[in-house]
C-alpha cells in the first residue's frame, strides 16, 4: 500500500483513530510520518490527528519538578458549565462548551501560537462585539483582552434586540438566558458562572 | 436553476472547485460532543424555524432523522455534510436551491456554513457565506473571545473558523511524481494537501485538496490571497508539466487520451477507481484542446464526479447495489451523460 500523504513510498506506519464511533485509517510511509511528528502542519487533518499533536503539546507542558506540579494543579481544573476536566480536555483536544476558553484557554496559548503562528484573532467579528466606531479591520486587530464601555453598549443593544426577537418567538428559555446576559454586562448583577 | 456543480468558473482547466466554511456555535450550548439530544433538537428546530420564516422554499431543509443511511451517504459524497454529520443522526442540513451552500447544524460546530463554487471562486464564494453568517448573526447569539475569536469545537478553528479550499485535478504532477514535494512546500506555508478522494491506494482521479490550516491571527481576506497565490503557482506548474509531456511524445499523449475517452463512452462496466482515472484523461485532454466537444456546452465535470459515487447511484436507483451492478449503473450514466466529440 502507499502512503497516503506522498503517494510515492510503501507505507509502514499505519494508525487507526475512532472518533464518536468512526474509525478511520491513516497509512504512511516513514519519512511522511516522521514529518508529521515534526510539522505543525502538514499533518493537521480538519479535526483530529490534531488531538494526538495538541495532546502531546499540552501534555508536554510538564518538564519536571514545578512543571508537574504545574499540571498538578491544572489538572484538577474542571469547567464549571460543562464540568469537562482538564485532563479530557487535553486527550480529546476538543473543547466542551463556549465558557471552556475561559478556563482552558489560558492553558495553550502558547501551543495556539505554535500552531496558528499567532495567539490573538484578527478579521471579522460578531456584530455584538463589532466596535461601535467602526474602524478598520486593521484597527481592531490590537485590542486588549478586556472590552472596552463601548463594545458593551453595543453588544448590549445586540443582544436586546436578540431578546424581543425571543420574545416574540416565544423561545423564553433563550429570553431568559439572553436576559441574564444583559444583566451580567450592564452590572445589574452577578453571573453565577 | 442551474446547480452549482452545472456552471463554469475560473481556470477550470485545473481547479475543478472552491470551497468557504465557517464554523460558529452559539452561547448558551456546549459544543457537538456534549450536546444532549433535546439540546440537538431544540437547536435544529430553532435555526430552521429561522431560515424557514425568512427564506422559505429557497433552500430545502433536510433532517438527518428522516434521512436513509443511503441518502447521508449520498450527501456526503456530494459534499453537502461533513462525515461527522453524517453520522450523527439528530443533526440537520439547510441546502440552497442550486446546492451550492450548505448550513449543517448540529455538526462538528453548532453551525457550519459552506458555499461550494465551480471553477476558481473563493472570493464570492466567502461572499456568500459571510452574507449567511450576517443573517445567522442577527438570529443568534455567537460565541465569540476577544482574544480567541470565534469559538470552535476544535483548537484547530478557532479565530475566524475558517476553511478555504480549492480541489485540483493535477495529472501531470502526479504522473511527474511532484506531489510529495508540493505537499511538504506548502506545509511549509500552513497549507494542507491531500487527496479528494482515497481508496487507501492512492488518489482517484488525481483530484486534491489544498486548503488553509491556520484560522487564528489571519483575516479572512488574508486566507483567501494566501491561498489564491499558491494555488495559481500550483495551476502554473501543473500547465507547465502538462505541455511538458505532450510536447515529448504527442501521439504518446494524444493516444492516451482518445482511448480513455473511448473507455468512459463506450464500457459497459466500470468500478470508480478505473472511472476516475479515465475521466480525468478525458478532462485533461478537453482542457488542452486535445479533445473538441461537439456542442458548444461546458463539461459539467463536478456533476459528473458525484454523480458516479457508490451512495449516489444507490440513491439514482433507490437501492442498495452491488458492487458490480454499480459498475454497471456507473458505466451506463457516463455512457449517456459524456458529451460527443468532433
Amino acid at each position: 500500500m502507499l502512503c497516503e500523504n506522498c503517494h510515492k513510498n510503501e507505507a509502514t506506519f499505519h494508525y487507526r483513530e475512532t472518533i464518536n464511533g468512526v474509525s478511520k485509517e491513516h497509512h504512511l510511509c516513514a519519512s511522511c510520518a516522521a514529518n508529521t511528528d515534526s510539522s505543525n502542519y502538514t499533518s493537521i487533518l480538519d479535526a483530529f490527528p490534531f488531538s494526538q499533536l495538541i495532546g502531546s503539546l499540552i501534555g508536554s507542558i510538564a518538564g519536571a519538578g514545578e512543571a508537574l506540579k504545574e499540571q498538578d494543579d491544572n489538572s484538577k481544573m474542571v469547567c464549571p458549565t460543562c464540568k469537562m476536566s482538564y485532563s479530557e480536555f487535553v486527550k480529546n483536544s476538543i473543547f466542551g462548551c463556549p465558557d471552556c476558553y475561559d478556563v482552558f484557554g489560558l492553558l495553550i496559548t502558547d501551543k495556539l501560537k505554535k500552531l496558528h503562528g499567532s495567539d490573538t484573532h484578527i478579521g471579522k467579528r460578531p456584530l455584538a462585539y463589532s466596535d461601535t466606531a467602526g474602524g478598520d479591520e486593521e484597527d481592531k486587530t490590537v485590542t486588549s483582552n478586556a472590552a472596552s464601555k463601548a463594545d458593551i453598549t453595543g453588544r448590549v443593544e445586540v443582544l436586546r434586540r436578540k431578546l424581543k426577537e425571543a420574545v416574540a418567538i416565544e423561545d423564553y428559555e433563550e429570553a431568559a438566558r439572553l436576559r441574564d446576559k444583559i444583566n451580567i454586562l450592564t452590572g445589574k448583577e452577578k453571573g453565577d458562572a | 436553476m442551474r446547480k452549482w456543480y452545472e456552471q463554469s468558473g475560473k481556470n477550470s482547466d485545473i481547479v475543478i472547485s472552491s470551497r468557504i466554511r465557517l464554523a460558529r456555535n452559539f452561547e448558551g450550548y456546549p459544543f457537538a460532543g456534549r450536546l444532549e439530544s433535546e439540546q440537538t433538537a431544540q437547536l435544529v428546530n430553532s435555526v430552521t424555524t429561522c431560515f424557514e420564516n425568512d427564506f422559505g422554499d429557497e433552500y430545502s431543509y433536510l433532517y438527518m432523522s428522516k434521512c436513509s443511511e443511503d441518502t447521508r451517504r449520498a450527501l456526503k459524497e456530494k459534499r453537502e455534510i461533513s462525515s461527522y454529520l453524517m453520522n450523527r443522526k439528530d443533526g440537520a442540513l439547510i441546502l440552497s436551491k442550486d446546492e451550492g451552500q450548505a448550513v449543517m447544524v448540529a455538526a462538528e460546530d453548532h453551525i457550519r456554513i459552506q458555499q461550494l463554487m465551480s471553477g476558481m471562486n473563493l472570493e464570492e464564494a466567502y461572499d456568500k457565506v459571510n452574507k449567511t453568517d450576517d443573517y445567522i448573526d442577527k438570529h443568534f447569539d455567537y460565541a465569540f473571545d476577544e482574544k480567541y475569536g470565534y469559538k470552535t469545537t476544535y483548537p484547530t478553528n478557532v479565530g475566524t473558523g475558517m476553511r478555504a479550499g480549492c480541489t485540483l485535478h493535477l495529472p501531470a504532477l502526479s504522473q511527474a511524481k511532484n506531489l510529495s514535494r508540493l505537499s511538504s512546500e506548502l506545509g511549509r506555508f500552513g497549507v494542507r494537501f491531500k487527496a479528494l478522494y482515497d481508496d487507501g491506494d492512492g488518489s482517484l482521479g488525481n483530484l486534491y485538496q489544498v486548503s488553509n490550516q491556520k484560522t487564528l491571527g489571519v483575516s479572512e481576506k488574508e486566507i483567501i490571497s494566501d491561498l489564491s497565490t499558491l494555488v495559481i503557482q500550483i495551476i502554473e506548474q501543473e500547465r507547465e508539466q502538462r505541455n511538458a509531456f505532450y510536447e515529448s511524445n504527442k501521439l504518446a499523449v494524444e493516444d492516451e487520451i482518445y482511448k480513455s475517452y473511448g473507455v468512459v463512452k463506450y464500457a459497459r462496466k466500470l468500478n470508480l477507481r478505473d472511472a476516475m482515472t479515465f475521466l480525468s484523461m478525458v478532462m485533461q485532454g478537453l482542457s488542452m484542446g486535445i479533445l473538441t466537444l461537439a456542442k458548444d456546452e461546458p463539461f459539467a465535470i463536478n456533476k459528473i464526479l458525484t454523480q458516479i459515487q457508490p451512495a449516489v447511484l444507490n440513491e439514482s436507483v433507490r437501492r442498495a447495489l452491488s458492487v458490480e451492478e454499480q459498475a454497471e449503473i456507473r458505466a451506463e450514466y457516463l455512457r449517456r451523460n459524456i458529451p460527443d466529440i468532433v
